[in-house]
């Protein structure tokens, strides 16, 4: 099919955006409604850090790691103190979103920024054509849904975390430390978040205001995953994916828009049926 | 008979507001009033009956958009108010049902109808054609029945949908409510059945918020898609956990100390307003619930 291509690229986004998240709460069971604010942080450093002429890479790297380091401040001083799966991570998360997306307005204004990506034009595979940065993109979201599976089901950590997210009481007492574990979970959510944030830079306006658009999507994509996060959320990028790029081709951008987010909306509802309530 | 009385001392009380205050100020408070009732309706299903709906803000806004597009210059203003009625009813019955039958958790269900707000917000903003597009529809006014006086019979109807709020909490249904939020499956060995109960719950709120969004448009004179947003949807969710949830009356409180807080506080504090906001919820959230029962988990 011609769209392929295009499909891949697009779930390759969805699948960056959420990947975040699909830490946070799909492993952990963090409620972070700040997710798309941490990308739009992340973002932010890589425009920051290119116009001061940084390389995009080192940027890129640097986001992660600036944006790993808020979220797990947050976490440390806030989140930590509240229980998990609670009404109240979700409301002091949504506040953390809007200190951050405010903070970002008062420092660097609502006008949008833009970063030049480091790979420019287009290049010609034998299924179409494809701009080179979202090849780059690609590449980078293949590489880590590996990492996750690897990470999830080969690690000692990945254990830790499944077992702990699980079962707290047997796992504390089996000697795994939850506190740091929840801790580290954070960080890698984090830096996840700021990674997508500095790898979209290139391909969107940078402003304050990037967040709730990119929370909606990841959380339909961690929604739609039902209980199984590690290969249900990429089954679900493509799903999306292809929405969007079919909706897209055949109707105008604003009905493609909204059809997209009814497709979303009845997958959820599919899936969270099957997988029935936690 | 002390509820009756104490209705009609505020109604009174109003009505004597409403004589003094200039009209900018009156305005204001009746905007304020008409939150508090949306946060009176939505604390129904998620204060009395365990179900909460973060997408608050739809049936109201709704109900402003259907008054905005079907009754723009006040004429056919019955044909608006139906229509928000039904359309939010349908969709709020609907959507719990379906929600419900597929044994969704209630919380699933709150984040789901957030979801569902989120994309109404989207199609609306999209849509300049009926519904104005990302810059909204403005001018709306009373119909011209009631123009000059709009403001004080505003309050009264409002005052009036705030009491059957309560005397639904009071009555045989709140109590089944309850049932079903404290403990599900006593309830349904019982013989009452938690789904009907609960679409029941969700349909109550979703009309009686989109009457308030319906009285709302005339009074701000404007809509946009804002209204469906985010932040319009968990602002709600925050003053019921600050009022105490299932009171009813206590969300409404708190909604209408927000509003005019914001309105004296935002011409003051404007640029930092959101923000020193934002601090507050996620510093506090812990303290704001800790004093509330968690929304049937």
């Amino acid at each position: 099919m011609i769209y392929t291509l295009d499909i891949v690229a697009v779930a390759a986004l969805i699948l960056l955006t959420a990947s975040g998240l699909v830490v946070c709460y799909g492993w952990g069971r963090l409620i972070n409604m700040a997710h798309g604010d941490l990308i739009m942080v992340g973002a932010y450093c890589c425009a920051l850090l290119t116009a001061r002429g940084w390389p995009f890479a080192t940027a890129t790297v640097l986001s992660a790691l600036v944006t790993g380091a808020v979220l797990l401040t947050a976490d440390m001083l806030v989140f930590r103190r509240l229980r998990r799966r609670d009404l109240s991570t979700l409301l002091s998360s949504w506040g953390f979103g809007i200190v951050l997306s405010e903070s970002a307005r008062l420092l660097f204004g609502p006008a949008g920024r833009f970063v030049d990506p480091p790979v420019i034009g287009l290049l010609n595979l034998r299924v179409g054509m494809l701009p080179g940065y979202q090849l780059v993109l690609i590449g980078v979201a293949v590489m880590l849904v590996i990492a996750f599976f690897l990470v999830r089901y080969f690690t000692l950590f990945g254990l830790s975390v499944r077992a702990f997210v699980e079962n707290p009481l047997a796992a504390g007492s089996m000697g795994i430390d939850t506190g740091r574990g929840r801790l580290y979970l954070a960080l890698v959510g984090g830096m996840l978040a700021g990674l997508a944030g500095a790898l979209m830079a290139p391909i969107v306006s940078v402003t304050p205001y990037l967040g709730p658009g990119f929370s909606a999507t990841a959380f339909t994509v961690v929604l739609m995953s039902g209980n199984r996060m590690t290969a249900m959320p990429i089954a679900v990028a493509i799903f999306l994916g292809a929405a969007r790029v079919l909706t897209q081709t055949w109707t105008d951008a604003s009905t493609a828009a909204s059809l997209t987010l009814v497709v979303s909306i009845i997958g959820v509802l599919c899936v969270q049926a099957m997988a029935g309530p936690e | 008979m002390r509820r009756l009385g104490l209705y009609l001392a505020i109604l009174g009380a109003c009505v004597g507001l409403a004589q003094v205050l200039p009209d900018y100020r009156l305005r204001v408070l009746v905007a304020a009033i008409l939150f508090g009732l949306l946060a009176s309706a939505m604390d129904v299903p998620a204060g009395v009956a365990g179900v909460p709906m973060f997408g608050a803000s739809l049936p109201f806004a709704i109900g402003s958009y259907a008054v905005a597009t079907l009754s723009h210059d006040g004429s056919r203003s019955l044909l608006a108010i139906g229509a928000a009625v039904l359309v939010s009813g349908v969709l709020g019955a609907a959507f719990s049902w379906i929600c419900f039958r597929l044994h969704l958790s209630p919380l699933q269900f709150g984040l789901v109808s957030l979801l569902l707000t989120l994309a109404v917000e989207q199609m609306v903003s999209s849509s300049p054609t009926p519904f104005g597009g990302s810059n909204g529809i403005s001018g709306i006014v009373p119909p011209a029945i009631i123009r000059s006086h709009e403001l004080v019979l505003t309050l009264c109807f409002g005052i009036t949908v705030f009491f059957v709020l309560l005397w639904i909490r009071d009555s045989n249904f709140g109590l089944l409510m309850r049932a079903v939020r404290d403990d599900e499956h006593r309830t349904s060995a019982l013989g009452y059945s938690p789904l009907h109960i609960r679409v029941m719950a969700v349909t109550i709120a979703s009309v009686m918020a989109s009457c308030a969004g319906v009285m709302y448009a005339p009074v701000a004179g404007i809509v946009t898609p804002v209204m469906f947003g985010l932040t319009a949807s968990l602002v709600v969710s925050v003053w019921i956990a600050l009022g105490r949830s299932g009171s009813v009356w206590g969300p409404a409180v708190v909604a209408v100390a927000y509003k005019l807080c914001q309105s004296e506080l935002g011409s003051h504090f404007e640029n930092v307003y959101l923000l020193l906001f934002g601090l507050l919820i996620f510093a506090g959230s812990k303290w704001l619930l800790g004093r509330v029962d968690s929304f049937g988990e």
